[in-house]
């Protein structure tokens, strides 16, 4: 099905619109909704994208040739054109027949066309023919330039579309358009719209100048641009129709809350209105250009007009979109364009212009008073004669101080000749000097080294002496530690006799005096030492004493064996004594008891027997 | 935006003729209502004015009344003067003290009001053409309607044809005919709403 419609819509764009009707009624027979559809689509498909009548009617004038629509507006679209009398290129704005009733559209193209007329400026698109017939258009100079590689025509566009390069790019603009409001004003024409919209820029050269006089006031054109309908607003019993109109993100506060109809350019009053309500749009343009937005710019639920009409004021200027700090002499002559009371603001657009020429030309504008900011420009607008002006300060700075030096040098060698000759003077009697203190050095040098010799054999003595003394203390403590040992084993010696713990104990005390008279002196020492010697010998004499005590005594054991030999054998003996003497007893007793004297005989003759028996019984 | 309703034809009655004036009507209507407004008018600051008004939910309240009661011009009269004097007491207009406004007549607020609410329509409509959302009901095919709605957002805020096409990075021509497609569109649902389609 899409297919059948997009080939209906192609066959309706190749056919006529009075056979649009009959193309679709065949097409789609029983499907009259359809046919409807296609029918107003292709209507305003017609109307919008085309134009033909337009083209038609142009075409017919012979004179015209309608090129490409350039740009479209409420009530007008402006396109490029061919005239074919003069052969040249210009701009047609064609003015919508079908939104406005013919007659006062007509007015106002003539209103329009009559106000851009009055003005010559450089900086103001020249209107150049009107056609006040069905449908009204206005033939302007046609912003454009020859493109320097190809030489192709290239048009130019509208500040709002073309946005400046940088900042300067913008104040230039604003300038030039200040100085094309200037112009009108001097011809008796105010703008009341002005915005970057209104202002078209060549694109080549880049030069910015005013179009669309559409809400102009002239004095020739009064009547028929005041004609527009506008709110009535009634003071009293005077009847005063006032009127708003103009651009809401751009218009003074005074045009928002509506101005009477009738404002006549000649009435000194009347101007000062209009010139206020222009200086405003020459500041309204310079901040949407440096800033990126209108000044008035509508949040949810309110309009820009209605900001406008209170009394807010444009959030302040600080940088521009990329960045760019905003010079505060170009920020205070913004503010001073769009104050809130016309009073306020500058008294022309000339008077602005200048003041943007002068942030330009980096002159003193009416806020740079201070003699420091004055010539900071003056530098910064000469900056060859301030680099000359910088050299020839600094050298001739040199020069004086080149020639103070030189005077001061010269001083200066004076004043060192006669230090020079007192030197002389000083230099022989010093030289004086120091010979004798070189002798005296010498002569000192000479006891030096006599004393460094005594010094050196002193030192050499006091080495041996060290040398001696570490070996007697050395020795010392050798002795001591021998002393020690002998104490040990003398100590020892004692625990072994009776008469080695006496000559122990006698060296023990004998060594404790000498150890406490070691420290007085070692002479002491030496006679503890021959002590020694002779407890070693009495040591000796003692051991030799113990060995012959021990062979006494081994002498004694073996005599105290031999005597218990003898006594074991007399033991023995008396043993075999005794048994001798029981048995001769008992012989004795035998010998008795037969003769019948008995015993007393038999004892006698035992004691009488043998003495050594006798004791041997006992 | 127009009453269906009250404008519905009986189209046993109405011939071809009296139905291409009804879509004539509203082809200007839609185009009237979509065309960039940069310089205003008083005209078209009685219609901001009259726009808010419908918006504060007045007009939904006067649309349940009876046609002889609903009294538009004083309704509008009397928001358009707290309007005004809102602005005064904002700003320092002393001399509009004491002022009364004398509005257009009956019939050509009822003008205003349906500019209005077909401006809020188209706005809508718009809205949801950028979200890619397209009515069933128009049988004719749009080629790309998310792009259509996002350069009628454009149109709509007030910027050029050459500003939206700078600012989208395409060409001239392109942003003439999606407006066309669009402006297309939106009078081709308008006649649908209107019971003329």
């Amino acid at each position: 099905m899409n297919d059948a419609i997009a080939a209906a819509l192609a066959e309706l764009a190749a056919r006529s619109p009075d056979e649009w009707l009959e193309v679709l009624h065949a097409r789609f027979p029983e499907d009259p909704g359809l046919v409807r559809q296609l029918l107003l689509w292709q209507k305003v498909h017609h109307e919008q994208a085309a134009e033909p009548g337009l083209r038609d009617v142009l075409g017919a004038s012979t004179r015209y040739e309608l090129g490409v629509r350039l740009d479209a507006g409420a009530t007008a679209s402006v396109w490029r054109a061919y005239d074919r009398k003069l052969r040249r290129n210009v701009a047609i704005k064609v003015f919508d027949a079908g939104a406005s009733p013919s007659s006062p559209a007509i007015d106002e193209l003539l209103a329009e066309a009559r106000a851009a007329c009055e003005v010559a400026s450089d900086h103001v698109v020249r209107v150049l023919d009107v056609h006040d017939a069905e449908p009204p258009y206005l033939v302007m100079e046609l912003i454009a330039e020859h493109e320097p590689g190809n030489g192709t025509l290239q048009p130019g566009a509208s500040a709002a579309t073309c946005r400046p390069h940088d900042l300067w790019e913008a104040v230039r603009w604003t300038h030039d358009v200040a100085r094309g409001v200037h112009d009108a004003h001097l011809r008796n024409v105010f703008h009341r719209d002005l915005k970057p919209h209104n202002v078209l820029i060549t694109p080549i050269s880049r030069r910015a100048k005013i179009a669309d006089f559409g809400l102009a006031v002239s004095s020739s054109g009064q009547p028929a641009a005041n004609a527009r309908s506008g709110m009535l607003v009634e003071v009293g019993d005077d009847r005063t129709t006032m009127r708003i109109a103009g651009t809401p993100g751009y218009m003074a506060p005074e045009q928002a809350r509506g101005l009477p109809l009738a404002l006549d350019p000649r009435d000194a009053g009347d101007r000062g209105t209009l010139t206020g309500i222009d200086v405003w749009g020459l500041g309204a343009i310079a901040y949407d250009l440096l800033s990126g937005h209108p000044p008035w710019q509508a949040p949810d639920g309110i309009e820009a007009w209605e900001i406008a009409a209170g009394d807010a004021r444009p959030i302040p200027l600080d940088r521009t979109p990329r960045g760019e700090r905003i010079p505060q002499r170009l920020g205070k002559i913004i503010d001073r364009a769009l104050a809130h009371a016309p009073t306020d603001r500058y008294a022309s657009a000339g008077e602005l212009a200048d003041e943007l020429h002068a942030v330009l030309a980096r002159r003193p504008t009416s806020f740079d008073r201070s003699l420091v900011m004055r010539l900071a420009l003056w530098s910064k607008r000469n900056p060859q004669l301030t680099v000359t002006a910088v050299v020839a300060v600094i050298l001739a700075g040199m020069s004086l101080a080149a020639y103070a030096a030189v005077l001061h040098l010269r001083d200066q060698r004076a004043g060192l000749a006669e230090e020079m000759r007192a030197a002389e003077a000083d230099k022989d009697r010093f030289a004086e000097k120091a010979r004798a203190a070189r002798r005296e050095l010498e002569d000192t040098e000479a006891s030096l080294h006599t004393q460094a010799a005594s010094l050196r054999a002193l030192e050499h003595s006091l080495t041996e002496a060290e040398d001696d003394y570490r070996a007697i203390v050395q020795a010392k403590e050798q002795a001591l530690r021998n002393a020690n040992v002998a104490t040990r084993a003398l100590a020892a010696a004692s625990d072994d006799r009776d008469m080695a713990e006496k000559a122990r104990d006698l060296y023990e005390s004998f060594w404790t005096r000498a150890r406490k008279d070691a420290q007085d002196a070692a002479r002491e020492r030496d006679a503890a030492l021959r002590e020694r010697d002779a407890a070693r010998a009495a040591n000796e004499q003692a051991i030799k004493e113990r060995d012959e005590a021990r062979a006494a005594r081994a002498q004694a054991e073996h005599d105290r064996d031999l005597a218990r030999t003898e006594r074991d054998r007399n033991a023995l003996a008396r043993r075999q004594a005794e048994a001798d003497v029981a048995r001769l007893i008992g012989e004795l007793s035998a010998a008795v008891g037969a003769d019948g004297s008995g015993r007393p005989a038999a004892t006698d003759r035992v004691e009488s027997a043998d003495p050594a028996m006798k004791g041997a019984v006992h | 935006m127009l009453e269906p309703s009250a404008q519905r034809p009986d189209e046993t009655r109405l011939g071809d003729d009296e139905i291409a004036q009804q879509l004539e009507r509203i082809i200007r209507r839609v185009k009237q209502s979509m065309n960039y407004r940069g310089s205003y008018s008083t005209r078209d600051i009685l219609g901001s004015l009259v726009a808010r008004w419908v918006h504060s939910g007045e007009w939904e309240r006067l649309k349940q009344l009876p046609e002889d009661q609903r009294h538009l011009g004083e309704s509008v009269r009397r928001f358009i003067l707290d309007r005004l004097d809102q602005l005064r007491r904002r700003g320092k207009r002393e001399d509009l003290a004491d002022v009364a406004v004398t509005l257009p007549d009956e019939h050509a607020l009822a003008e205003l009001i349906e500019l209005a609410e077909l401006r809020a329509w188209i706005a809508w409509q718009v809205r949801q053409l950028a979200a890619g959302v397209v009515d069933a009901r128009v049988r004719v095919p749009l080629a790309h309607p998310t792009e259509a709605g996002e350069i009628l957002t454009l149109h709509l805020a007030g910027k050029t044809q050459r500003e939206i096409a700078a600012a989208r990075g395409v060409s001239l021509g392109l942003v003439n005919k999606r407006l066309s497609e669009g402006t297309s569109y939106l009078a081709l649902l308008q006649g649908i709403e209107c019971g003329l389609l």
